[in-house]
């Protein structure tokens, strides 16, 4: 174990002296254990994922790892990968770990909880209790809490260990198109519910705007194929009507009373929904089809992260700076009507909506403890860095939360506070241009804070575990949805088949010790 | 101690001894085949032994060693409805694509025996699917058969004989038909060259024969060239067959196995619960399934390869 050599406190010790030592205004650190050990460097190799909003990877590779790693002597190696090849590095990565050689990484940040490699991981608690401990001048207050969704994401409770270590979530809100949604409001008589001006408040109001979008051929798009976005709509509308795979001992309920029943009536209105308001593609979607269907203008609705509001905004800016008429223009009134939602649509039960993405970050136990340490403390300074002051004084540009323009949001509540992160949705510099040439408001984003509120993991109410991975990455709600929608399963038949499934992943991980629960 | 003359004789003996070891026939057969062997035994036979044994236990992507757990993976596996779609699938697949390939290869190899102007380019157009990067090209076909902008639909609706479009990838029919397709195309090209080199090699003097006895096409193509091509066709038959059967790029890509699970093969299947579901043991002893029939083709190969052998 890293601790029992050395600690990452020495390590911080050495690289602190060296930094005050240099002038640098820094968190309590300094020089690597690499330059005490004589110059050697260290190298700290990273694989992420090519991010959705691309300006972060340029401050990420070029600006903060460059940065971090002259300070700490450091050299930081990155490579990013498309988000579907990760599984499979990581894979292979692990069985390099179990087999005693090199894995090639250090540490990779995963999508989703990595639950199954936990024998592979270091235990991330201390960092996550340092992290809490920790403070900077430029923020006052410290991190904040790890939130629940965080924690509940990376611990096992049979184990007691962190599997992972979450610096970020990205919120999932509903997008929609404000001009066809109040078209459509506009059609239905005694729309109860439905506010046509601040868009869906409950799956209800969906169903009965969409037959009529459906029929202005602009039809609503939640998917029913193999895919993240699926997943996660899928899950939220469980959640959202009382019903779940696990309860919170990781016991398997979904075919269980109370929750069958809940489960087959949104089986049951699922199915009313694809043939009333949506159409045969969202069975053959990948993970970018709603946002390539959203942005050719087909759908009036889609679930997913603001990339869609920062991709239709980024074409709004190429055409003001054509010179485009704000007034006329195609690219700039469709930045304009494109909204979120300020929560997730109510079922019967709860509003209740997902992350969409879970970044989690997991440094392979390889023994190399000066490694494990410059990770741990690249990850430390990485959550530091949400926050633009801290950022700034640093020396690491506009910080993470800015980098990536509000897509990446802190899993440590105080990284950046809440004050910090509504004066730059409030003034969002990425569509001030746009509003101010429209006379739209700027603080078009805003209402993707309430995710802090609403965002719940996969695998609520109970720990994001192994078997909900293995259940989560081979598809097993999209399918039973699927099937049920298609009409080629009753949802009693699509439920059991489901279950039976789920119980069988469980139970082979249970085996494993790594899930508690024993149904 | 030796003098000059002996220690000459012991330094020319030494080549003399490694000469006469390369000249016996076993020792030099054994020696030239050395590399193939450890190529197979490091690259196929170890992984496969690896394969097994992962089958028989319950290791995970995050324990790779598991314990002994008997033959309950394969039990579960054949009760699961994704596998028994899965195994359909990979013989509609197989089967399907393969007999298009044939009937497609031939024709175009009995066209190619022809000179004309462009051959050259033609062979080039023809080659080109069997030399692309499979995941580029399938990605190509992927926005031919896009749910929305699919170029298939467009020509359809440009010739007035379909309103909407037709979701390809949506639906389990078409999305088969997709995979076929795309593998067919990817494919052909082998076996066109295959049967090419089949039919330059058909003896003239029998086709002469046929011509001056009155022999029109269809009589030559059926009653000559069929059976005499019938050795070497087989041989690309199955040598593709074997590909198609273990293959999962084309579904991988294209699908992911969807809709809702229905065009996965069981490479595709053992890939997504192996590696992607972290569940190693069962994602082996689905791809195992696959062993019995390759072995059958191996056998098959081997067999038909013997008796093609010019003596």
């Amino acid at each position: 174990m890293w601790r029992t050599r050395t600690t990452r406190r020495d390590f911080l010790r050495t690289v602190g002296a060296g930094a005050l030592a240099a002038g640098v205004p820094i968190l309590g650190r300094g020089p690597s254990r690499a330059a005490a050990q004589g110059g050697r460097r260290l190298r700290l190799r990273i694989l992420q994922w090519q991010h959705f909003v691309p300006p972060y990877d340029d401050w990420f590779n070029n600006v903060f790892a460059p940065r971090w790693g002259e300070r700490h002597n450091v050299e930081v190696v990155v490579d990013n990968v498309g988000l579907a090849d990760l599984p499979a590095i990581a894979a292979a990565e692990a069985a390099r770990v179990a087999a005693g050689q090199d894995p090639g990484h250090d540490m990779i940040q995963h999508l989703s909880p990595p639950a199954a490699l936990e024998p592979q991981v270091i235990d991330h608690g201390d960092l996550i209790k340092e992290l809490l401990a920790s403070s900077h001048p430029a923020r006052p207050g410290g991190v904040g809490n790890y939130t629940k969704l965080a924690h509940l994401s990376t611990y096992n409770p049979v184990t007691g260990k962190y599997f992972g270590f979450s610096d970020n979530f990205v919120p999932d809100p509903i997008h929609y198109r404000a001009d066809l949604w109040r078209q459509a409001a506009a059609q239905l008589d005694g729309f109860d519910g439905v506010h046509a001006l601040n868009g869906p408040v409950t799956w209800h109001d969906i169903l009965r705007a969409g037959r009529v979008l459906k029929r202005m051929g602009h039809p609503v798009g939640f998917g029913l194929s193999q895919e993240l976005d699926s997943n996660m709509i899928l899950r939220a509308m469980m959640y959202s009507w009382g019903t779940a795979i696990q309860d919170q001992d990781s016991n398997v309920v979904l075919d269980k009373p109370p929750f069958r029943e809940k489960t087959l009536d949104l089986l049951r209105f699922v199915k009313q929904l694809y043939e009333e308001a949506m159409f045969p593609g969202v069975f053959a979607w990948t993970a970018a089809s709603n946002n390539e269907e959203f942005l050719a203008g087909r759908l009036s609705m889609a679930a997913n992260a603001i990339s869609i509001s920062r991709t239709a905004q980024a074409a709004a800016l190429q055409a003001l700076e054509r010179g485009e008429n704000p007034e006329t223009s195609p690219a700039i009134q469709f930045a304009v009507n494109t909204e979120i939602t300020s929560l997730a649509p109510a079922g019967p039960e709860a509003a209740r909506g997902l992350e969409h993405v879970m970044g989690v970050y997991a440094i392979w136990d390889t023994g190399n403890t000066a490694v494990i340490d410059a990770a741990q403390q690249l990850l430390f300074d990485l959550v530091h860095s949400f926050d633009p002051d801290v950022a700034e004084a640093e020396g690491w540009g506009p910080g993470k939360f800015v980098a990536s323009q509000a897509y990446d949001y802190p899993t440590f509540d105080n990284a950046i506070p809440a004050q910090k992160r509504l004066a730059f949705l409030r003034n969002d510099p990425i569509y001030a241009p746009i509003a101010e040439a429209t006379g739209d408001r700027p603080n078009k984003l805003e209402r993707v804070e309430a995710a802090m509120d609403w965002a719940l993991h996969v695998g609520w109410p109970g720990p994001a575990n192994a078997a909900i991975d293995e259940v989560f990455n081979t598809f097993v709600i999209p399918v039973m949805f699927a099937r049920v929608a298609q009409g080629i399963d009753r949802p009693e038949d699509a439920l059991d088949e489901a279950a039976r499934q789920i119980r069988s992943i469980f139970n082979k991980w249970r085996r494993e010790g790594l899930v508690g629960g024993t149904s | 101690m030796p003098n000059t003359a002996q220690r000459t004789v012991a330094a020319v003996a030494a080549p003399r001894t490694k000469r006469r070891l390369l000249d016996r026939d076993r020792f030099l057969g054994s020696l030239l085949l050395s590399p193939a062997v450890l190529y197979i035994a490091l690259l196929v036979g170890f992984p496969f032994l690896f394969a097994i044994y992962l089958s028989l236990t319950d290791a995970t992507v995050g324990r790779p060693v598991g314990a002994f757990i008997g033959l309950d993976n394969f039990r579960e596996i054949i009760e699961s409805r994704g596998f028994r779609a899965a195994l359909r699938n990979t013989f509609v697949f197989t089967f399907v694509s393969q007999a298009v390939i044939l009937a497609l290869a031939n024709s175009l190899a009995l066209a190619l025996q022809r000179d004309f102007r462009g051959k050259g380019l033609v062979l080039f157009l023809i080659l080109l699917p069997w030399v692309a990067p499979v995941s580029l090209s399938t990605i190509g076909w992927l926005w031919i058969f896009h749910s929305r902008f699919s170029l298939i639909d467009w020509v359809l609706r440009q010739l007035g004989l379909l309103e909407g479009n037709l979701f390809w990838l949506g639906r389990p029919d078409l999305a088969m038909i997709a995979i076929i397709v795309v593998h067919v195309w990817r494919m052909f090209p082998f076996s066109t060259v295959i049967l090419m080199a089949g039919h330059s090699a058909l003896p003239k003097d029998v086709l002469e024969s046929a011509q001056v006895d009155g022999a029109g096409f269809w009589r030559q193509l059926f009653q000559i060239r069929l059976p005499l091509l019938l050795p070497i066709m087989s041989v690309a038959v199955l040598f593709s067959t074997v590909f198609t059967f273990a293959d999962m790029t084309v579904v991988y890509v294209l699908t992911r196995g969807g809709p809702f699970d229905t065009t996965h093969v069981l490479s595709s299947l053992a890939y997504f619960r192996g590696i992607f579901g972290g569940n190693l043991s069962i994602g082996a002893a689905i791809s195992l399934f696959l062993f019995p029939v390759l072995l059958i083709a191996a056998v098959l190969i081997l067999r038909l390869a013997r008796r093609t052998e010019v003596t």
